[in-house]
Protein backbone atom coordinates (compact mmCIF):
# COMPACT_ATOMS: atom_id res chain seq x y z
CA UNK A 1 0.00 0.00 0.00
CA UNK A 2 2.75 2.36 0.56
CA UNK A 3 5.40 3.97 -2.13
CA UNK A 4 7.93 1.78 -3.83
CA UNK A 5 10.47 3.82 -4.12
CA UNK A 6 11.84 1.76 -7.11
CA UNK A 7 8.32 2.01 -8.72
CA UNK A 8 7.89 5.52 -8.48
CA UNK A 9 11.21 6.58 -9.95
CA UNK A 10 11.19 4.10 -12.52
CA UNK A 11 8.21 5.10 -13.75
CA UNK A 12 9.01 8.56 -13.49
CA UNK A 13 11.89 7.90 -16.15
CA UNK A 14 9.14 5.09 -18.07
CA UNK A 15 6.41 7.95 -18.40
CA UNK A 16 8.99 10.60 -19.92
CA UNK A 17 10.28 8.38 -22.04
CA UNK A 18 6.81 7.47 -22.98
CA UNK A 19 6.15 11.06 -23.65
CA UNK A 20 9.22 11.69 -25.50
CA UNK A 21 8.39 8.43 -27.55
CA UNK A 22 4.90 9.21 -28.57
CA UNK A 23 6.33 12.79 -29.46
CA UNK A 24 8.56 11.44 -31.83
CA UNK A 25 6.37 8.36 -32.75
CA UNK A 26 2.96 9.41 -32.85
CA UNK A 27 2.32 13.37 -32.40
CA UNK A 28 4.28 14.50 -34.76
CA UNK A 29 3.95 12.37 -37.54
CA UNK A 30 0.10 12.73 -37.33
CA UNK A 31 0.62 16.23 -36.67
CA UNK A 32 2.59 16.28 -40.02
CA UNK A 33 -0.17 14.48 -41.72
CA UNK A 34 -3.02 16.53 -40.86
CA UNK A 35 -1.05 19.73 -42.16
CA UNK A 36 0.11 17.60 -45.16
CA UNK A 37 -3.37 17.06 -45.88
CA UNK A 38 -4.40 20.49 -45.08
CA UNK A 39 -2.27 21.79 -47.64
CA UNK A 40 -3.29 19.22 -49.88
CA UNK A 41 -6.82 20.53 -49.63
CA UNK A 42 -6.22 24.16 -49.48
CA UNK A 43 -4.15 23.43 -52.61
CA UNK A 44 -7.21 21.61 -53.92
CA UNK A 45 -9.39 24.35 -52.94
CA UNK A 46 -6.87 27.04 -54.48
CA UNK A 47 -7.03 25.14 -57.14
CA UNK A 48 -10.16 24.24 -57.37
CA UNK A 49 -10.91 28.34 -56.84
CA UNK A 50 -8.40 29.03 -59.91
CA UNK A 51 -10.00 26.74 -62.11
CA UNK A 52 -13.68 28.33 -61.03
CA UNK A 53 -12.11 31.62 -61.79
CA UNK A 54 -10.61 30.43 -64.83
CA UNK A 55 -14.21 29.17 -65.91
CA UNK A 56 -15.58 32.18 -64.79
CA UNK A 57 -12.79 33.86 -67.09
CA UNK A 58 -13.79 31.11 -69.62
CA UNK A 59 -17.37 32.11 -69.48
CA UNK A 60 -17.34 35.62 -69.95
CA UNK A 61 -14.92 35.52 -72.39
CA UNK A 62 -17.44 33.11 -74.30
CA UNK A 63 -20.26 34.72 -73.56
CA UNK A 64 -18.79 38.16 -75.22
CA UNK A 65 -17.81 36.20 -78.26
CA UNK A 66 -21.11 34.94 -78.15
CA UNK A 67 -22.31 38.24 -78.10
CA UNK A 68 -19.80 39.10 -80.74
CA UNK A 69 -21.31 35.84 -83.18
CA UNK A 70 -24.80 36.99 -82.20
CA UNK A 71 -23.96 41.05 -83.00
CA UNK A 72 -22.09 39.65 -86.49
CA UNK A 73 -24.66 37.17 -87.43
CA UNK A 74 -27.28 40.20 -87.17
CA UNK A 75 -24.55 42.58 -89.57
CA UNK A 76 -24.45 39.45 -91.79
CA UNK A 77 -28.49 38.60 -91.38
CA UNK A 78 -28.80 42.60 -92.55
CA UNK A 79 -26.20 42.24 -95.10
CA UNK A 80 -27.70 39.35 -97.14
CA UNK A 81 -31.46 41.04 -96.27
CA UNK A 82 -30.29 44.35 -98.26
CA UNK A 83 -28.29 41.86 -100.83
CA UNK A 84 -31.42 39.99 -101.13
CA UNK A 85 -33.46 42.97 -101.92
CA UNK A 86 -30.88 44.48 -104.49
CA UNK A 87 -30.89 41.03 -106.33
CA UNK A 88 -34.53 41.42 -105.90
CA UNK A 89 -34.87 44.60 -107.04
CA UNK A 90 -32.10 44.10 -109.73
CA UNK A 91 -33.98 40.70 -111.13
CA UNK A 92 -37.21 42.37 -110.84
CA UNK A 93 -36.22 45.18 -113.16
CA UNK A 94 -34.39 42.96 -115.25
CA UNK A 95 -37.51 40.51 -115.45
CA UNK A 96 -39.64 43.97 -115.85
CA UNK A 97 -37.19 44.52 -118.66
CA UNK A 98 -37.35 41.75 -120.29
CA UNK A 99 -41.07 41.83 -119.84
CA UNK A 100 -41.38 45.49 -121.93
CA UNK A 101 -38.94 43.63 -124.51
CA UNK A 102 -41.20 40.78 -125.14
CA UNK A 103 -44.39 42.60 -124.83
CA UNK A 104 -42.69 45.49 -127.84
CA UNK A 105 -41.37 42.09 -129.27
CA UNK A 106 -45.04 40.29 -129.40
CA UNK A 107 -46.34 43.73 -130.63
CA UNK A 108 -44.36 44.05 -133.22
CA UNK A 109 -44.86 40.20 -133.69
CA UNK A 110 -48.63 40.82 -133.66
CA UNK A 111 -48.41 44.03 -136.06
CA UNK A 112 -46.32 42.18 -138.02
CA UNK A 113 -48.99 39.46 -138.23
CA UNK A 114 -51.46 42.08 -138.66
CA UNK A 115 -49.54 43.43 -141.52
CA UNK A 116 -49.28 40.46 -142.92
CA UNK A 117 -53.00 39.34 -142.77
CA UNK A 118 -54.21 43.00 -143.80
CA UNK A 119 -51.80 42.32 -146.55
CA UNK A 120 -53.21 38.68 -146.93
CA UNK A 121 -56.27 40.01 -147.14
CA UNK A 122 -55.70 42.11 -149.13
CA UNK A 123 -54.29 40.27 -151.73
CA UNK A 124 -56.66 37.80 -151.38
CA UNK A 125 -59.56 40.85 -151.90
CA UNK A 126 -57.13 41.68 -155.04
CA UNK A 127 -57.01 38.37 -156.28
CA UNK A 128 -60.46 37.58 -155.34
CA UNK A 129 -61.18 41.54 -157.59
CA UNK A 130 -58.95 40.47 -160.20
CA UNK A 131 -60.41 36.62 -160.83
CA UNK A 132 -64.08 38.72 -160.52
CA UNK A 133 -62.67 41.23 -162.70
CA UNK A 134 -61.10 38.76 -164.84
CA UNK A 135 -64.31 36.45 -165.32
CA UNK A 136 -65.99 39.44 -165.65
CA UNK A 137 -63.92 40.76 -168.58
CA UNK A 138 -63.66 37.38 -170.07
CA UNK A 139 -67.60 38.11 -170.48
CA UNK A 140 -67.52 41.93 -171.62
CA UNK A 141 -63.83 41.52 -173.67
CA UNK A 142 -64.59 41.13 -177.29
CA UNK A 143 -62.44 41.83 -180.74
CA UNK A 144 -63.43 45.44 -180.25
CA UNK A 145 -62.39 45.83 -176.88
CA UNK A 146 -59.31 44.30 -178.31
CA UNK A 147 -58.42 46.54 -180.71
CA UNK A 148 -59.23 49.42 -178.83
CA UNK A 149 -56.56 48.44 -176.78
CA UNK A 150 -54.26 48.04 -179.74
CA UNK A 151 -55.36 51.84 -180.49
CA UNK A 152 -54.29 52.58 -176.83
CA UNK A 153 -50.72 50.75 -177.26
CA UNK A 154 -50.18 53.21 -180.13
CA UNK A 155 -51.14 55.88 -178.89
CA UNK A 156 -49.01 55.20 -175.78
CA UNK A 157 -45.87 53.72 -178.07
CA UNK A 158 -45.94 57.12 -179.58
CA UNK A 159 -45.64 58.97 -176.42
CA UNK A 160 -43.21 57.32 -174.97
CA UNK A 161 -40.51 59.18 -173.20
CA UNK A 162 -36.95 59.09 -174.72
CA UNK A 163 -35.68 57.30 -171.85
CA UNK A 164 -37.91 54.45 -172.19
CA UNK A 165 -37.37 54.37 -176.02
CA UNK A 166 -33.64 53.92 -175.14
CA UNK A 167 -34.50 51.58 -172.39
CA UNK A 168 -36.03 49.30 -175.15
CA UNK A 169 -33.45 49.80 -177.52
CA UNK A 170 -30.78 48.53 -175.01
CA UNK A 171 -32.87 45.31 -174.03
CA UNK A 172 -34.16 44.33 -177.76
CA UNK A 173 -31.31 42.17 -179.11
CA UNK A 174 -30.38 42.06 -182.54
CA UNK A 175 -30.26 38.09 -183.24
CA UNK A 176 -33.21 37.51 -181.03
CA UNK A 177 -36.49 38.60 -183.49
CA UNK A 178 -39.26 40.52 -182.04
CA UNK A 179 -42.31 38.46 -181.15
CA UNK A 180 -46.07 39.74 -180.59
CA UNK A 181 -48.85 37.44 -178.88
CA UNK A 182 -52.43 38.90 -179.69
CA UNK A 183 -55.94 37.56 -177.84
CA UNK A 184 -57.37 38.21 -181.23
CA UNK A 185 -55.88 38.56 -184.72
CA UNK A 186 -54.22 41.73 -185.94
CA UNK A 187 -55.48 43.66 -188.86
CA UNK A 188 -52.82 44.08 -191.45
CA UNK A 189 -52.92 47.84 -190.64
CA UNK A 190 -52.51 47.54 -186.99
CA UNK A 191 -49.35 45.40 -187.71
CA UNK A 192 -48.17 47.88 -190.04
CA UNK A 193 -48.63 50.90 -187.31
CA UNK A 194 -46.82 48.94 -184.40
CA UNK A 195 -43.88 47.85 -186.81
CA UNK A 196 -43.81 51.50 -187.73
CA UNK A 197 -43.69 52.49 -184.38
CA UNK A 198 -41.61 50.30 -183.04
CA UNK A 199 -38.89 50.50 -185.91
CA UNK A 200 -39.09 54.27 -185.06
CA UNK A 201 -38.44 53.53 -181.32
CA UNK A 202 -35.61 51.24 -182.48
CA UNK A 203 -34.46 53.31 -185.00
CA UNK A 204 -34.01 50.29 -187.21
CA UNK A 205 -36.46 48.17 -189.26
CA UNK A 206 -38.39 45.68 -187.43
CA UNK A 207 -40.43 43.12 -188.49
CA UNK A 208 -42.44 41.40 -185.75
CA UNK A 209 -43.94 37.69 -185.64
CA UNK A 210 -47.60 37.54 -183.95
CA UNK A 211 -49.53 34.56 -182.46
CA UNK A 212 -53.01 34.39 -181.27
CA UNK A 213 -53.31 33.91 -177.30
CA UNK A 214 -56.95 33.61 -176.36
CA UNK A 215 -55.36 33.69 -172.96
CA UNK A 216 -54.52 37.12 -172.38
CA UNK A 217 -58.55 37.77 -173.33
CA UNK A 218 -57.92 41.43 -174.90
CA UNK A 219 -54.76 42.90 -176.45
CA UNK A 220 -50.74 42.27 -177.24
CA UNK A 221 -47.84 41.25 -175.74
CA UNK A 222 -45.00 42.33 -177.09
CA UNK A 223 -41.41 40.77 -175.93
CA UNK A 224 -38.42 43.01 -177.29
CA UNK A 225 -35.70 40.90 -176.01
CA UNK A 226 -35.60 41.35 -172.13
CA UNK A 227 -38.14 44.20 -172.19
CA UNK A 228 -41.94 43.28 -172.61
CA UNK A 229 -44.61 45.27 -173.47
CA UNK A 230 -47.99 44.61 -172.20
CA UNK A 231 -51.32 45.91 -173.51
CA UNK A 232 -53.74 42.92 -172.72
CA UNK A 233 -56.51 42.19 -170.07
CA UNK A 234 -54.96 39.59 -169.04
CA UNK A 235 -51.63 40.73 -167.78
CA UNK A 236 -53.33 43.95 -166.40
CA UNK A 237 -55.90 41.33 -164.20
CA UNK A 238 -52.68 39.62 -162.65
CA UNK A 239 -50.88 42.88 -161.98
CA UNK A 240 -53.97 43.89 -160.03
CA UNK A 241 -54.20 40.54 -158.93
CA UNK A 242 -50.66 41.22 -157.38
CA UNK A 243 -50.94 44.79 -156.00
CA UNK A 244 -49.38 46.16 -158.79
CA UNK A 245 -52.49 47.52 -160.36
CA UNK B 1 -7.09 -11.96 -2.44
CA UNK B 2 -4.16 -9.42 -1.32
CA UNK B 3 -1.83 -10.98 -4.29
CA UNK B 4 -4.64 -9.86 -6.74
CA UNK B 5 -5.38 -6.33 -5.59
CA UNK B 6 -1.96 -4.65 -4.56
CA UNK B 7 1.02 -4.47 -6.49
CA UNK B 8 3.59 -7.78 -6.42
CA UNK B 9 7.34 -7.67 -6.38
CA UNK B 10 8.09 -9.63 -9.12
CA UNK B 11 12.24 -9.50 -8.32
CA UNK B 12 14.18 -7.78 -6.64
CA UNK B 13 18.65 -6.48 -7.54
CA UNK B 14 19.54 -5.05 -4.81
CA UNK B 15 17.23 -2.29 -3.00
CA UNK B 16 15.64 -2.19 -5.87
CA UNK B 17 12.02 -3.95 -5.99
CA UNK B 18 10.37 -4.42 -9.58
CA UNK B 19 6.93 -4.37 -9.19
CA UNK B 20 3.85 -6.02 -11.33
CA UNK B 21 2.44 -2.57 -11.92
CA UNK B 22 5.97 -1.27 -13.07
CA UNK B 23 6.26 -4.23 -15.83
CA UNK B 24 2.68 -3.43 -16.67
CA UNK B 25 3.61 0.21 -17.39
CA UNK B 26 6.87 -0.53 -18.69
CA UNK B 27 4.83 -2.79 -21.34
CA UNK B 28 2.29 -0.34 -21.98
CA UNK B 29 4.90 2.26 -22.65
CA UNK B 30 6.57 -0.56 -25.26
CA UNK B 31 2.94 -1.32 -26.74
CA UNK B 32 1.89 2.92 -27.15
CA UNK B 33 5.42 3.08 -28.95
CA UNK B 34 5.31 0.52 -31.24
CA UNK B 35 1.38 1.13 -31.92
CA UNK B 36 2.28 4.75 -32.58
CA UNK B 37 5.80 3.81 -34.72
CA UNK B 38 3.07 1.10 -36.66
CA UNK B 39 0.70 4.25 -37.49
CA UNK B 40 3.87 6.47 -38.27
CA UNK B 41 4.62 4.20 -41.19
CA UNK B 42 1.60 3.55 -42.74
CA UNK B 43 0.26 6.96 -42.66
CA UNK B 44 -1.72 8.12 -45.83
CA UNK B 45 -3.21 10.85 -47.06
CA UNK B 46 -6.69 9.42 -47.39
CA UNK B 47 -6.75 8.00 -44.03
CA UNK B 48 -8.50 4.33 -42.84
CA UNK B 49 -11.04 4.59 -39.92
CA UNK B 50 -8.30 3.55 -37.52
CA UNK B 51 -5.89 6.32 -38.50
CA UNK B 52 -8.93 8.73 -38.83
CA UNK B 53 -9.65 8.00 -35.51
CA UNK B 54 -6.26 8.15 -33.94
CA UNK B 55 -6.30 11.76 -36.01
CA UNK B 56 -9.49 12.70 -34.19
CA UNK B 57 -8.58 11.87 -30.93
CA UNK B 58 -4.87 13.60 -31.24
CA UNK B 59 -6.50 16.87 -33.11
CA UNK B 60 -9.56 16.53 -30.22
CA UNK B 61 -6.31 16.69 -27.49
CA UNK B 62 -4.42 19.35 -29.44
CA UNK B 63 -7.55 21.33 -29.82
CA UNK B 64 -8.09 20.63 -25.60
CA UNK B 65 -5.01 22.39 -25.08
CA UNK B 66 -4.99 25.16 -27.33
CA UNK B 67 -8.00 26.53 -25.40
CA UNK B 68 -6.33 26.95 -22.09
CA UNK B 69 -2.37 27.60 -23.48
CA UNK B 70 -2.94 28.76 -26.90
CA UNK B 71 1.25 30.15 -27.72
CA UNK B 72 2.38 26.72 -26.30
CA UNK B 73 0.88 24.11 -27.73
CA UNK B 74 3.64 22.52 -29.35
CA UNK B 75 5.39 22.33 -25.90
CA UNK B 76 2.53 20.98 -23.48
CA UNK B 77 0.56 18.97 -26.01
CA UNK B 78 3.03 16.22 -26.17
CA UNK B 79 3.01 16.05 -22.34
CA UNK B 80 -0.76 15.95 -21.75
CA UNK B 81 -1.31 13.74 -24.58
CA UNK B 82 1.01 11.09 -22.86
CA UNK B 83 -0.67 11.33 -19.70
CA UNK B 84 -3.89 11.16 -21.48
CA UNK B 85 -2.98 7.85 -23.73
CA UNK B 86 -0.72 6.13 -21.23
CA UNK B 87 -3.59 6.35 -18.37
CA UNK B 88 -6.46 5.19 -20.83
CA UNK B 89 -4.25 2.38 -21.69
CA UNK B 90 -3.54 1.88 -18.04
CA UNK B 91 -6.91 2.32 -16.91
CA UNK B 92 -8.48 -0.42 -19.68
CA UNK B 93 -5.82 -2.89 -19.12
CA UNK B 94 -6.94 -4.04 -16.16
CA UNK B 95 -10.10 -5.45 -17.96
CA UNK B 96 -7.72 -7.83 -19.75
CA UNK B 97 -7.78 -11.08 -17.87
CA UNK B 98 -4.68 -11.88 -15.71
CA UNK B 99 -3.61 -8.18 -16.16
CA UNK B 100 -3.70 -5.37 -13.62
CA UNK B 101 -3.85 -1.79 -13.90
CA UNK B 102 -0.95 0.26 -13.48
CA UNK B 103 -2.91 3.12 -11.71
CA UNK B 104 -3.80 0.80 -8.98
CA UNK B 105 -0.75 1.49 -7.32
CA UNK B 106 0.08 4.36 -5.39
CA UNK B 107 3.46 4.20 -6.60
CA UNK B 108 2.73 5.07 -10.68
CA UNK B 109 0.26 7.40 -9.67
CA UNK B 110 2.39 9.66 -7.79
CA UNK B 111 5.04 9.30 -10.05
CA UNK B 112 2.67 10.98 -12.80
CA UNK B 113 1.46 13.45 -10.16
CA UNK B 114 5.05 14.71 -9.53
CA UNK B 115 5.63 14.60 -12.85
CA UNK B 116 2.89 16.89 -13.61
CA UNK B 117 3.74 19.27 -10.62
CA UNK B 118 7.14 19.15 -11.74
CA UNK B 119 6.20 20.28 -15.52
CA UNK B 120 3.69 23.07 -13.70
CA UNK B 121 7.03 24.74 -12.21
CA UNK B 122 9.04 23.65 -15.54
CA UNK B 123 6.21 25.23 -17.73
CA UNK B 124 6.45 28.20 -15.64
CA UNK B 125 9.75 28.73 -15.40
CA UNK B 126 10.24 28.42 -19.49
CA UNK B 127 7.74 30.68 -19.95
CA UNK B 128 8.37 33.68 -17.39
CA UNK B 129 11.73 32.65 -16.19
CA UNK B 130 12.77 32.78 -12.68
CA UNK B 131 10.22 35.41 -12.16
CA UNK B 132 7.59 32.51 -12.31
CA UNK B 133 8.49 31.64 -8.43
CA UNK B 134 7.05 35.27 -7.90
CA UNK B 135 3.68 34.01 -8.05
CA UNK B 136 4.04 32.54 -4.94
CA UNK B 137 4.64 35.67 -2.76
CA UNK B 138 1.50 37.37 -4.10
CA UNK B 139 -0.96 38.64 -3.15
CA UNK B 140 1.39 38.78 -0.01
CA UNK B 141 4.56 37.24 0.97
CA UNK B 142 2.97 35.53 3.87
CA UNK B 143 0.68 33.55 1.87
CA UNK B 144 3.89 31.34 1.00
CA UNK B 145 2.89 28.64 3.32
CA UNK B 146 -0.69 28.28 1.96
CA UNK B 147 1.03 28.32 -0.84
CA UNK B 148 3.12 25.36 -1.00
CA UNK B 149 0.40 23.56 0.98
CA UNK B 150 -1.81 24.15 -1.86
CA UNK B 151 0.68 22.51 -4.20
CA UNK B 152 1.52 19.47 -2.05
CA UNK B 153 -2.27 19.04 -1.60
CA UNK B 154 -3.27 19.39 -5.00
CA UNK B 155 -0.22 16.97 -6.22
CA UNK B 156 -1.36 14.44 -3.20
CA UNK B 157 -5.08 14.82 -4.25
CA UNK B 158 -4.18 13.90 -7.58
CA UNK B 159 -2.49 11.01 -7.32
CA UNK B 160 -4.52 9.54 -4.57
CA UNK B 161 -7.61 10.08 -6.61
CA UNK B 162 -6.25 8.41 -9.30
CA UNK B 163 -5.34 5.46 -7.30
CA UNK B 164 -8.19 5.20 -4.95
CA UNK B 165 -10.84 5.06 -7.98
CA UNK B 166 -9.17 2.52 -9.64
CA UNK B 167 -7.83 0.39 -6.89
CA UNK B 168 -12.09 0.59 -5.29
CA UNK B 169 -12.96 -0.70 -8.59
CA UNK B 170 -10.78 -3.47 -8.63
CA UNK B 171 -11.57 -4.48 -5.46
CA UNK B 172 -15.28 -4.33 -5.84
CA UNK B 173 -15.30 -6.11 -8.93
CA UNK B 174 -13.59 -8.77 -6.84
CA UNK B 175 -15.19 -8.42 -3.95
CA UNK B 176 -18.82 -8.93 -6.24
CA UNK B 177 -16.78 -11.44 -8.25
CA UNK B 178 -16.33 -13.52 -5.08
CA UNK B 179 -19.56 -13.20 -3.82
CA UNK B 180 -22.05 -13.60 -6.67
CA UNK B 181 -19.82 -15.63 -9.49
CA UNK B 182 -19.09 -15.65 -12.82
CA UNK B 183 -20.92 -13.09 -14.80
CA UNK B 184 -22.28 -10.68 -12.11
CA UNK B 185 -19.45 -8.49 -11.77
CA UNK B 186 -20.22 -7.22 -16.03
CA UNK B 187 -22.06 -4.28 -15.23
CA UNK B 188 -19.49 -3.61 -12.11
CA UNK B 189 -16.43 -4.07 -15.35
CA UNK B 190 -18.55 -1.72 -17.38
CA UNK B 191 -18.61 0.69 -15.29
CA UNK B 192 -15.08 0.30 -15.04
CA UNK B 193 -14.51 1.23 -18.81
CA UNK B 194 -16.45 4.71 -18.10
CA UNK B 195 -14.46 5.15 -14.78
CA UNK B 196 -11.35 4.43 -16.59
CA UNK B 197 -12.23 7.24 -19.20
CA UNK B 198 -13.13 9.18 -16.63
CA UNK B 199 -9.98 9.30 -14.32
CA UNK B 200 -8.18 9.18 -17.26
CA UNK B 201 -9.76 12.51 -18.51
CA UNK B 202 -9.53 14.14 -15.19
CA UNK B 203 -6.09 13.36 -14.06
CA UNK B 204 -4.82 15.03 -17.72
CA UNK B 205 -7.43 17.65 -17.66
CA UNK B 206 -6.21 18.55 -13.85
CA UNK B 207 -2.83 18.17 -15.24
CA UNK B 208 -3.28 20.55 -18.11
CA UNK B 209 -5.51 23.27 -16.21
CA UNK B 210 -2.68 23.18 -13.15
CA UNK B 211 0.00 23.76 -15.99
CA UNK B 212 -2.03 26.51 -17.81
CA UNK B 213 -2.25 27.98 -14.49
CA UNK B 214 1.35 28.15 -14.38
CA UNK B 215 1.62 29.91 -17.40
CA UNK B 216 -1.72 31.88 -16.71
CA UNK B 217 0.24 35.29 -15.85
CA UNK B 218 2.53 35.17 -18.63
CA UNK B 219 -0.48 34.22 -21.17
CA UNK B 220 -2.26 37.36 -19.29
CA UNK B 221 0.18 39.76 -20.14
CA UNK B 222 0.93 38.57 -23.65
CA UNK B 223 -2.99 38.63 -24.42
CA UNK B 224 -3.14 42.64 -23.23
CA UNK B 225 -0.36 43.25 -25.03
CA UNK B 226 -1.60 41.73 -27.97
CA UNK B 227 -4.67 43.81 -27.55
CA UNK B 228 -3.32 47.08 -26.50
CA UNK B 229 -1.06 46.51 -30.29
Amino acid sequence: MGINWTTFFLEIVNFLVLVWLLKRFLYRPVKAMVARRRREVEARLAEAEKRRQEAEALKRRYENRLADWEAEKKRAWEQLRQELEAERRRRLQALEQELDEQRRKAEAVWEQEKREWRRHAEEQALQLGAAFAARLLERLADEHLHHRLVALLLEDLEKLPAEEQARIRSAASVTEPIQGVSAWPLTDAEIQKLNQVLSWILQSQTEMGFSVDPDLIAGVRIDVGAYVIRANLHDELGFFGHGHG
Amino acid sequence: MEGEIFPQVLWRLGPLQFTDTLVTSVALTLVLWLAGWWLSRHLRLHPGPLQTAVEAAVLAMEDAVRDLVPRYVEQVAPFIMGLWWFLLAANLIGLIPGLQSPTRDLSITSALALLVFLSVHWFGIRTQGLGYLRHYLQPFPFLLPFHLVSEITRTVALAVRLFGNMMSLDLVALIVLMLAGFLVPVPVLMLHVVEALVQAYIFGMLALVYIAGGIQAHEAKALQKGESQ
